[in-house]
């Protein structure tokens, strides 16, 4: 069976080369523009995971919690694909005779690219045992990572289910061990849904309802925009509590940030427009469909962004940031290999107008 | 009647048609050529859902800014959005054309238990039979049949042929076993002149 292994290896290898050569560009412009962020990002992990081991309060570590299970559920589907070999899974059915070496192989690269479970197990390992049987709620933060990644792969609408029901649960429980039982509940009683994901069919669509029923269709689209934005205004909320004289500084960037989330989704969007061309011609509704992405994405990017204005607080650069997402919508629709370089520019156009007028 | 005149039509540097002439003139004919020599990409130009060309179409001696209010097509050309239900899709045509639902054509067809299915699940013959059911409900002055027959049964091409033998309006179809065509009234026509 090594044959299999080392199949889904590669297989893995070239799926996660090209994943990269896909965000080379992108990841790149952030890099350069938060290279001096980057160790504290990667700090920020351990100190977050420092915070589950040696908290303040409870409802700390719940927080702590729910964020890490937020972005390890981003992270992962994003390389969920990969891990599963999604492309060739039936392929997989010719090689073998036994499914438990599928589960194994999915298992294994699942633990290789799950980056925040192994850097809490660094820290578990660095703690020493002795120091683990004082903190079992890092044992137990772990094993909800573990399980909840699983579940990731072979059932999403539990993944999402748990989610929710993990971020109502951080409003009502007082105490992380009550927090960590009802998860664990949670993710064992959602084996039980549906494995497949069916979507509500409108019984009516247009060029705007249409938009409608592809988010229904592929929910998956939103929902990590909507993880990301929940994540950047949890993390700025975070900082502006310890630094409240960079607010300003730090909100504008914020939104941003969600400008950048939300305004991508035209890319996604246009995909759609330019692969069915020929049908919306055959409609005659061609130039209805394009207008109305437009419409579908701009509505959804301000209705974050006033979210992130309702929570964090507004201001003149505040304001500013959402005419960046017309101006990135152009540059999608007219070439998207400049939307990372105009976001940069847009970033440090306004960064530098505030500070010249501040 | 349709007329084509001084087409040209490149693909990535390779040139399709070259200052292409041709003129349909029977009310039914069947276009002939082997594969890959762009009958497909005519369809798609006359029945205005390529634009990318230059050259001049003319619908009984008139062009048209939008081909497509008189031109119905049915082709694996036009790429149905896969993850809406055949019936979706032929709301969408309906309410576009403002034209009745096809409940008789779709009961020809023998296709009315598949119009809850998304179009990615749809087998390729109920794939042409909604391509099909999509085109004709619009009684166009113009109908393109692009490989009408291809993946259907005997028995739905049977009902096919028996349809469009009295339909009110001109018809352009490709088809590679076009005898039964011919039975009901189809001029075979080259997409080249030899």
């Amino acid at each position: 069976m090594v044959h299999y292994y080392r199949y889904r290896l590669s297989a893995f290898k070239v799926e996660l080369k090209e994943l990269r050569r896909q965000l080379a560009e992108f990841s790149l412009l952030l890099a350069t523009l938060f290279f001096v962020y980057l160790p504290g990002l990667a700090l920020g992990v351990f100190f977050a995971l420092g915070k589950i081991v040696q908290y303040d309060s409870e409802s700390q570590v719940i927080y702590m919690t729910f964020g890490f299970l937020l972005l390890q559920s981003l992270l992962l589907h994003t390389l969920k694909s990969a891990v599963l070999d999604t492309a060739h899974r039936s392929y997989h059915g010719t090689l073998l005779k036994s499914r438990v070496h599928q589960w194994l192989a999915d298992q294994g690269l699942l633990l290789l690219c799950h980056v925040l479970f192994l850097s809490a197990l660094l820290l578990a390992v660095s703690m020493g045992w002795e120091n683990l049987r004082q903190a079992p709620q890092l044992i137990m933060f772990m094993l909800s990572q573990l399980m909840l990644a699983a579940i990731l792969l072979y059932r999403p609408i539990s993944v999402l289910v748990v989610l929710v029901a993990a971020c109502l649960l951080t409003f009502i429980c007082q105490h992380f061990m009550t927090y960590y039982a009802a998860l664990m509940v949670l993710l064992g009683v959602s084996l039980w849904l549906p494995r497949d994901y069916k979507a509500i069919k409108l019984s009516k669509v247009t060029a705007h309802s249409f938009w409608v029923q592809w988010t229904l269709e592929q929910p998956w689209v939103v929902i990590w925009r909507l993880g990301m934005t929940i994540l950047t205004y949890w993390c700025i909320w975070i900082i502006v509590t310890e630094r409240p004289d960079l607010k300003s500084y730090y909100v504008v960037m914020a939104q941003l940030f969600v400008v950048l989330w939300w305004s991508s989704l035209l890319i996604d969007t246009n995909k759609q427009v330019i692969k069915h061309r020929s049908f919306w011609y055959s409609l005659s509704q061609f130039k209805q469909i394009q207008r109305s992405q437009c419409v579908f994405v701009f509505s959804l990017t301000t209705l974050m962004w006033l979210g992130g204005i309702t929570l964090l607080g507004s201001g003149t650069f505040e304001l500013v940031t959402l005419f960046a997402a017309p101006l990135m919508m152009w540059v999608i629709l007219h070439s998207v290999r400049f939307m990372a370089l105009t976001w940069a520019i847009v970033v440090v156009a306004i960064m530098l107008a505030k500070v010249l007028v501040e | 009647m349709i007329k084509v005149e001084n087409l040209t039509k490149v693909f990535v540097h390779k040139p399709i048609f070259e200052k292409y002439h041709i003129e349909f003139n029977a009310p039914k004919v069947c276009l002939e050529a082997p594969n890959g020599l762009g009958k497909s990409t005519l369809f798609s130009i006359i029945s205005g859902i390529d634009r990318a060309y230059s050259g001049a179409i003319y619908y009984d001696g008139e062009q048209l800014k939008t081909p497509q209010e008189k031109v119905a097509l049915a082709s694996d050309n036009i790429a149905f959005p896969i993850f809406l239900t055949a019936k979706q899709l032929l709301s969408m045509t309906q309410q576009s054309w403002q034209c009745p639902f096809p409940d008789k054509l779709i009961e020809l067809l023998g296709f009315s238990s598949f119009l809850d299915t998304i179009f990615s699940a749809l087998s390729s013959g109920n794939q042409k039979k909604l391509q099909l059911i999509n085109a004709l409900m619009r009684h166009t002055p113009y109908v393109i049949l692009d490989e009408p027959s291809a993946a259907l049964d005997h028995q739905s091409t049977q009902h096919l042929i028996d349809y469009i033998q009295d339909y009110q309006g001109q018809i352009l179809i490709s088809c590679h076993e076009p005898a039964p065509f011919f039975e009901v009234g189809f001029v075979p026509q080259p997409l080249f002149k030899s």
